[in-house]
């Protein structure tokens, strides 16, 4: 039963199909900025593309892409072979012959290597005059400050470390950003960093050249699904070598630092027309009608599943044991999990957050309806019975209305649950008040987090409200 | 009208009903008396088909209700418990009408009948957008009977009709009802463990002690020559040592 109303769900929500290309980026600045840059390069050549800018991590893209929910996406060749295909060290011939057989294809690098970098201070390398990792064996009195994770990842220092022969011990675990702070202010001498990090032309910062190539290279590169070679191939291969590191970070610096969109560095630096930018209310406009749609449609569903399923097991116990169990394990999924988990089977977007919004709002509405008539006082049971009312009345003048608050309370909670959950719905790509939730968290930005929460939390009070009204005149006279 | 053939039931191993056998005829006013236990409930549930019983059967105006799965004929029969019953999400006019909109009579002859139940059982027609809630127990009581004889049934069955309602008030309602009850001429089959009002009520009192039938017949036959039961009842008087 359950599982041909979910199937039903799918058919359902799965019969929309979008017609302009989809470009996907990971939920961190450069990828957005370079989603950006390839759906400007598409548009101008009047290709139709969209943007669903930071859809989560490397698994949710991948898997998408796989999947035809997006066509293209900015990936890295070092997060290609080491997460995705666990080659560790494949050169971009043989990542592409991988990568063919499965129906992606990969353009060339587009200019610049994102792996992992030293950084110091431009003034203190040009004292030192040191420009190469490897001179660094001629100071072992420098002090390093590392990230947690470069510190332990094996291709991070341990590594370093051997094949440079590094005598430094004065080695302190730091967080990122801290780091940079502390080198601005020469307590540091020397930071790990991510190559195209904003902060490099912020500190003003050089990059020690990794002389021996012991980094992994993570060339950024575009993945496109290979049905569409002929269409964007070329278009997508006109990018390649034309973004050095440098510009990258400049790029990088100009949304973190400098607070411009993505859309409009993207725009600026490919020479098109900037786009137009929409303003606080027309954003909230846009992002409070998908939030709402998500919810509503999800609730909607949530009740034409839940209230019937409560009536089964109210009617027929065998049956609303297991039905009962089955909603409440639903319930314990984690919802980043969840969606994660229905990714390859309904693709990218709304309509994988509204069938996993639904399922959530299964258990309570389903309990809801099931205490609601289960409570029925057996008098008034016995009442309706004996009156001879139709089975058809009985139903619709007397359990119905008398389960009816419970059945509120129920959707009153699968609602409020709703609004909450719905926030992660962005990392997919299904909008929001998670989306600006999204951004602020990336770029560290109050003004966009609170954009999304305290409209997210508004619609939550008012939804509370509004069933609290409905519940109170319920029972009003009761 | 009504003929109860030596019904029996159990309920897990333990009987409740031990070849009852029960005959009432149109127009009388019967009592099934006895303490809590004694299965006098579950007899008149039995009547109305809420409850199967294990053998023996109940006809009912040449109806044979076993196996009736159809509900129709509990329309025959006016229903009411001890807390009335009433549903507390209607008004009393709702309530009272539930039965007969749900047969399609139109509003004017529903709101005829709402007018004449009201006047005859005295309730103020201010009381009619009420809930149950707002009215008193008695109005409430009142309220339940009304509604049980909306269809004019030939057959009234009654659980501890008073059994709620303040000494005052339950008497009061006690004589209002027996003139009500012969006023109509319809049967009445009364459950009650109250010697008293069965006294008040019924031509014929019907003693259940442990799901037997140990006696019946008037009060006078019952005093003069009714069984030890009777005896201890009468001699402890007014109610059951319960």
């Amino acid at each position: 039963m359950l599982k041909r109303f979910l199937l039903l769900i799918c058919l359902c929500v799965g019969c929309v199909a979008p017609d302009p290309v989809r470009v996907g980026s990971k939920s961190f600045t450069e990828s957005v900025i370079l989603g950006e840059i390839v759906t400007d390069q598409l548009n101008q050549h009047s290709i139709a593309a969209q943007h669903r800018s930071q859809l989560g991590g490397t698994r949710v893209l991948w898997e998408a892409l796989l999947a035809g929910s997006i066509d293209v996406y900015p990936e890295y060749t070092g997060t290609l072979a080491q997460e995705i295909l666990h080659k560790p060290g494949l050169d971009d011939p043989s990542l592409r012959v991988l990568l063919a057989e499965k129906g992606i294809g990969m353009t060339g690098s587009l200019g610049f290597n994102n792996t992992y970098a030293l950084g110091m201070r431009s003034e203190r390398a040009r004292q030192l005059n040191l420009s190469k990792i490897s001179e660094l064996k001629y100071y072992p009195n420098l002090r390093f400050g590392f990230g947690h994770e470069f510190l332990r990842r094996l291709d991070g220092w341990p590594r370093l470390e051997l094949a440079y022969g590094l005598p430094q011990t004065n080695l302190s675990a730091t967080d990122h950003d801290l780091a940079y702070r502390a080198l601005a202010a020469n307590q540091l001498d020397l930071v790990d960093c991510y190559a195209t990090d904003a902060e490099i032309q912020h500190y003003d910062l050089t990059l020690l050249e990794d002389d021996q190539k012991v980094f992994p290279q993570y060339n950024a590169v575009i993945l496109y699904r290979l049905e569409h070679s002929e269409r964007l191939g070329k278009l997508l291969q006109a990018l390649e070598g034309r973004l050095d590191r440098q510009q990258m970070s400049l790029l990088n610096r100009q949304v973190r630092l400098d607070r411009r969109s993505e859309a409009e560095v993207a725009a600026a630096w490919l020479g098109s027309a900037a786009p137009h930018s929409p303003g606080l209310l027309e954003r909230l406009l846009r992002t409070t009608l998908e939030h709402s749609r998500l919810v509503g449609v999800s609730l909607g569903l949530g009740c034409l599943i839940g209230v019937p399923l409560g009536m089964i097991c109210h009617g027929r116990p065998s049956v609303g044991r297991p039905v009962l169990g089955a909603v409440s394990l639903l319930q314990t999924i984690p919802s980043l999990a969840l969606l994660v988990f229905l990714l390859p089977i309904t693709g990218l977007g709304a309509r994988t957050a509204i069938l996993a919004l639904t399922l959530y709002a299964l258990l309570p509405i389903v309990q809801g309806t099931f205490l609601g008539l289960q409570t029925i006082p057996q008098a008034l049971h016995e009442s309706a019975l004996a009156l001879g009312l139709s089975p058809k009345t009985r139903w619709r003048s007397i359990d119905l209305p008398l389960a009816m608050p419970s059945i509120v309370n129920g959707i009153q909670t699968a609602a409020v649950i709703a609004v909450g959950t719905a926030t992660l719905a962005a990392l997919i790509g299904a909008g929001g008040y998670g989306e600006p939730i999204l951004s602020g968290v990336r770029l560290a930005r109050t003004d966009l987090l609170l954009e999304g929460a305290i409209p997210s939390a508004c619609m939550a009070l008012a939804v509370q409200w509004g069933f609290a009204r409905w519940q109170q005149a319920l029972t009003r006279r009761r | 009208m009504l003929k109860v053939e030596s019904v029996s039931k159990a309920y897990g191993g333990r009987p409740v009903l031990n070849e009852v056998s029960l005959e009432v005829a149109s127009g009388e006013t019967i009592a099934l008396l006895g303490c809590s236990g004694s299965g006098k409930s579950t007899l008149l549930r039995i009547i109305n088909g809420l409850i199967e019983p294990d053998s023996g059967r109940v006809v009912f105006r040449g109806w044979d209700l076993e196996g009736d799965e159809s509900y129709a004929y509990r329309r025959e029969m006016g229903y009411v418990l001890q807390e009335g019953g009433l549903f507390p999400h209607l008004t009393l006019e709702e309530n009272l009408t539930l039965l007969a909109r749900d047969q399609g009579w139109s509003y004017d002859l529903r709101l005829e009948r709402v007018l004449e139940l009201t006047r005859r059982l005295r309730l103020p027609p201010d009381c009619l957008g009420r809930y149950p809630s707002q009215l008193s127990g008695g109005q409430r009581q009142r309220a339940s009977i009304a509604r049980a004889l909306f269809l004019s049934p030939p057959l009234l069955l009654l659980d501890e009709p008073l059994g709620a309602l303040d000494p005052p008030v339950r008497r009061q309602l006690q004589d209002e009802f027996k003139e009500l009850f012969a006023q109509l001429g319809c049967g009445v089959v009364l459950v009650t463990h109250d010697l008293a009002e069965a006294a008040h009520f019924a031509h014929r009192i019907v003693l259940l002690e442990a799901g037997r039938l140990v006696d019946q017949g008037t009060f006078v036959e019952l005093s003069s020559s009714g069984s030890v039961g009777f005896q201890t009842m009468l001699a402890s008087h007014r109610s059951l040592p319960c």
